[in-house]
């Protein structure tokens, strides 16, 4: 290649800028130029992407996350709630929405589970979606003193079959309408859940489960379907000693001769 | 033809009275051949709006 003239001052400019480029206080030759060219576009990467990942990563994930979650939590229709494992939520606060779930399929243990929610809620229908493997054992005091709240209708998608204890279970004054899964008493020695719950219209129990003195003495609207399903969820007592049904004076006296005498022959003692 | 024979006691509580074995109350009481009229007796209406204001006092406790 042949041999050429330049400003001397022209050479150094190069220098001085790849020097401003990359901070460095190295000096150039000019057979070493083409190198320095070579730093400053490698510090110009690092430097492009180190910011361009910083301003990237509180802008845009910052931003994306507020926006999502705030539309999320506009649109999602009920309000979940969903727990691995679930000891109790006394004292909850159901603010919100009408409408909530809850998902506990790993709760085994429902004692006090949701005693207690305080008042001012807005919540009127209550969907519980639990453990359908017989696990649960425990159901006292479940929803005992959910009171003076807007829950009219409680969706129980649990099996219960191997509870031991319903001891004031759904003392829910408000209540009108506990659906799901019949409610299967089999296993329990203490079937006294519903003393309280003076609203109650509707309600299923699987046939044949109910085993111990129950009451719906405080519920004088009880449907005829509910009656009916009351009647047929009497275990039969025979050879044993009779247990005690008790309903309120108003069902009590639309019950048929035959509705009696079934309870009689299963040897249930019947008050009203 | 299929015949059946149910024994029911019935009892009914005077003007006025409720029937309570202790734990249960009301004004009719109907039995099967296997329970016993003695375990109920009467109680008056006072007594038992009392005892109901009582299991009242306790809803929600635990």
């Amino acid at each position: 290649m042949a041999k050429k003239a330049y400003e001397e001052s022209n050479i150094a400019n190069i220098a001085v800028a790849v020097r401003e480029k990359t901070g460095s206080n190295q000096t150039y030759k000019t057979s070493e130029m083409p190198s320095g060219v070579n730093e400053v576009y490698e510090k110009g990467c690092v430097d492009g992407y180190n910011d361009g990942y910083t301003k990237g990563d509180s802008e845009g994930y910052d931003k994306g996350y507020d926006t999502g979650y705030e539309e999320g939590f506009n649109s999602a229709p009920p309000d979940y709630l969903q727990f691995s494992e679930a000891a109790k939520f006394s004292n909850l606060n159901l603010f919100g929405k009408s409408v909530l779930v809850l998902d506990i399929p790993l709760v085994s243990n429902y004692y006090q589970i949701l005693s207690q929610v305080t008042t001012n809620t807005t919540v009127e229908h209550l969907t519980i979606n639990g453990a359908k493997d017989g696990r649960i054992s425990q159901l006292s005091y479940a929803f005992n003193g959910i009171q003076d709240t807007t829950l009219k209708r409680f969706t129980v998608n649990c099996d219960f079959s191997n509870v031991g204890n319903f001891d004031n279970a759904f003392n829910i004054r408000g209540l009108e309408i506990i659906d799901g899964i019949p409610i299967d008493m089999s296993s329990s020695t203490n079937c006294n859940a519903f003393a309280a719950t003076m609203s109650l219209r509707e309600v299923r129990f699987a046939p044949l489960s109910i085993k111990a003195r129950i009451s719906f003495g405080q519920a004088p609207n009880l449907s005829n379907g509910t009656i009916q399903s009351i009647i047929d969820g009497l275990a039969d007592l025979t050879g044993e000693t009779a247990q005690t049904l008790t309903l309120h004076k108003e069902v009590g006296a639309k019950l048929t001769d035959e509705q009696k005498a079934v309870i009689t022959v299963k040897n249930w003692i019947l008050a009203y | 033809m299929t015949k059946n024979t149910v024994t029911q006691i019935i009892l009914t509580a005077d003007e006025g009275f409720y029937l309570t074995n202790g734990e249960t109350y009301g004004k009719t009481i109907i039995l099967p051949e296997s329970a016993s009229a003695d375990d109920w007796w009467e109680i008056t209406e006072a007594e038992y709006q009392q005892k109901q204001k009582e299991l009242a006092e306790t809803y929600g406790e635990h």
